[in-house]
């Protein structure tokens, strides 16, 4: 199933009228892999993916999923892809059931042994009207629908918004689980932690622009975290560890950062163990200032 | 097909409003018309104190010179043709909303040419309006027969099929407008002008009295189309301008949709 090169992309554009939308996005995604493309809001992932499954039109550039065109040959890409919009808006009036028949019916699917295993995993309820659904429930259904047809390649955007905690763990299983089945998976999110539990790789979007591309270890390289130590004692002399710095300390609690690997600092905090240890993931925006010195744009 | 039976039932409720709407506008119509064959001198009388434009735009005027057929004929195909028409432009408004909320994504990520999602709705609602004027006519033969009316069955169906060709033209306009709109306050405007300015239009110069003469369909003295449409051969005229024309409009429609960006 898998295929080197399932997703590529090269120079591709999408610019609004009103401002940027997407510049020249040149990206390559292997088959078997999950992609996160990290971004704020407004970055452009969703015009990405949109532009990908062929509902906006390029400006410029060209791009291509399972060798399908996605300008010239859009029928062929929704043939291969399952979608799920930012905030799945489906027909209030009809059930999720009801929505999963047509969309097998018009992709002419009859097997709907991966539509049932999903509704089991998710705990979808298919028997109510969307419009009763509250905004987890709908998502639910939004991913159903994107999984039901057991396509070669999901285009996802910020698949676990909405959902409760256990939800999200049985979509990040989910979204491993279709990898492990030679999937090819490319999700959208601005929560860094998020990415980091289902990818093999992230790409950083920002005002429209692939700013980075990495993979995952890499960008744990990158990352710097916040920590607040507490002690009653004597505090540990910090300042020397590998990765630590901005140590100062506030109102009694040490607080530093740490870019990298956390290792070195803990193998010292093990010496001089704090009263209370608070590490913070950073915000995307921290994230990206430590990534990039805030000369990403 | 599996959108057309698919947008058959999301229009159902609102064919159904509709209908009963119709149907209460046919009854009534030949509750009138019972009352005039009964008692002509004294509708006879209440007509000629009418201003002349006034009779002529309730087709009092058609009373005064024809039979029942068309008394019933020019006073349905003032209303009707407005109502389907507004079925019409309500759907093609619902289309417009999918397109601005989202919903529409859930059809156009899915492997259907964007023309067959377009096509499957102009033909669900053209079917309703089908049905309209089929449950129209039906009507307007069952009160006919309950009050006694000799009424013939070849009006009716030209009355019926007049009205849908009408209805065809500008209904197919009015999503070809929505879409092109792509927002539902902006399509229903859009989508009511067309459906609404030509019976406005209609009115204005029935009530203009424009004389004989005016184009081709003054033959009666003034400017009633509605006669024309059933009782002519213009009707036969108008079918291979409208039908043409409803064609043409829904094709132009699918490439507004096609381009559509969602």
């Amino acid at each position: 199933m898998a295929v080197a090169v399932c997703i590529e992309a090269r120079g591709l554009a999408k610019v609004y009228r009103g401002g940027h939308g997407l510049l020249g996005l040149d990206l390559t995604v292997d088959g078997g892999e999950v992609f996160g493309l990290l971004g704020p809001n407004g970055a452009g992932k969703t015009t990405t993916l949109r532009t990908l499954l062929g509902l906006l039109h390029p400006t410029a550039g060209s791009a291509s999923i399972m060798g399908h065109d996605v300008a010239r040959d859009s029928l062929g890409v929704r043939a291969a892809v399952g979608y799920l919009a930012g905030e799945p808006a489906l027909y209030p009036t009809m059930t999720g059931r009801q929505h999963l028949d047509l969309a097998l019916a018009l992709r002419g699917v009859s097997d709907r042994s991966r539509a049932r295993a999903v509704e089991e995993r998710l705990g979808v309820e298919m028997g109510r009207k969307v419009g009763q659904l509250s905004r987890g429930n709908r998502q639910k259904v939004g991913i159903l629908l994107a999984l039901a047809h057991d396509p070669a390649v999901l285009l996802l955007d910020e698949p676990a918004s909405a959902l409760d905690p256990p939800s999200q763990d049985a979509l990040h299983a989910l979204v491993r689980e279709e990898q492990g089945r030679g999937k090819t998976v490319v999700f959208s999110s601005h929560v860094l932690p998020e990415v980091e539990a289902i990818s093999n790789r992230v790409g950083v979007l920002r005002d429209g622009r692939l700013v980075s591309n990495d993979a995952l270890a890499a960008l744990r390289q990158k990352r710097v975290r916040n920590v607040t130590l507490r002690y009653d004692g004597v505090p540990a002399h910090l300042d020397d560890v590998t990765g630590v710095s901005d140590v100062r300390e506030v109102a009694g609690r040490i607080e530093l950062r740490v870019a990298g690997d956390l290792a070195p600092l803990l193998r010292r905090l093990a010496d001089t163990p704090p009263a209370d240890l608070t590490i913070q993931e950073p915000s995307l925006e921290e994230a990206f200032r430590s990534f990039y010195g805030g000369g990403a744009q | 097909m599996t959108l057309y039976r698919y947008g058959l039932r999301q229009a159902r409720l609102a064919w159904l409003v509709w209908t009963l709407v119709v149907v209460l506008i046919v009854v009534m119509v030949v509750s009138t018309a019972a009352a005039v064959v009964q008692t002509p001198a004294v509708y006879t009388a209440v007509m000629r104190g009418m201003p002349a434009s006034l009779l002529a735009l309730f087709g009092g005027a058609a009373l005064l010179r024809h039979p029942l057929d068309s008394y019933l004929v020019s006073k349905l195909l003032l209303y009707l043709p407005l109502i389907g028409g507004l079925l019409g432009a309500f759907q093609a408004a619902s289309l417009a909303r999918e397109l601005e909320t989202g919903q529409a994504d859930f059809l156009l990520a899915l492997p259907v040419r964007r023309a067959a999602v377009f096509g499957a709705r102009l033909a669900t609602t053209l079917s309703a309006v089908a049905g309209l004027w089929v449950v129209t006519g039906l009507t307007l033969l069952l009160a006919t027969r309950s009050n006694h009316l000799p009424l013939a069955l070849g009006p009716v169906a030209l009355l019926a099929y007049a009205g849908f060709v009408v209805d065809a033209v500008l209904v197919s306009a009015a999503l070809a407008a929505a879409v092109l709109a792509g927002s539902y306050r902006g399509g229903l405007r859009l989508a009511l002008a067309i459906v609404v300015a030509p019976a406005i239009v209609d009115w204005a110069l029935k009530i203009a009295l424009v004389p004989p003469g005016w184009l081709l369909v003054a033959p009666y003295g003034y400017y009633d189309p509605a006669r024309i449409l059933v009782s002519h051969p213009f009707a036969w005229a108008a079918t291979l301008v409208l039908i043409p024309a409803t064609v043409v409009i829904g094709y132009l429609g699918q490439r507004v949709f096609e381009r559509k960006e969602v």
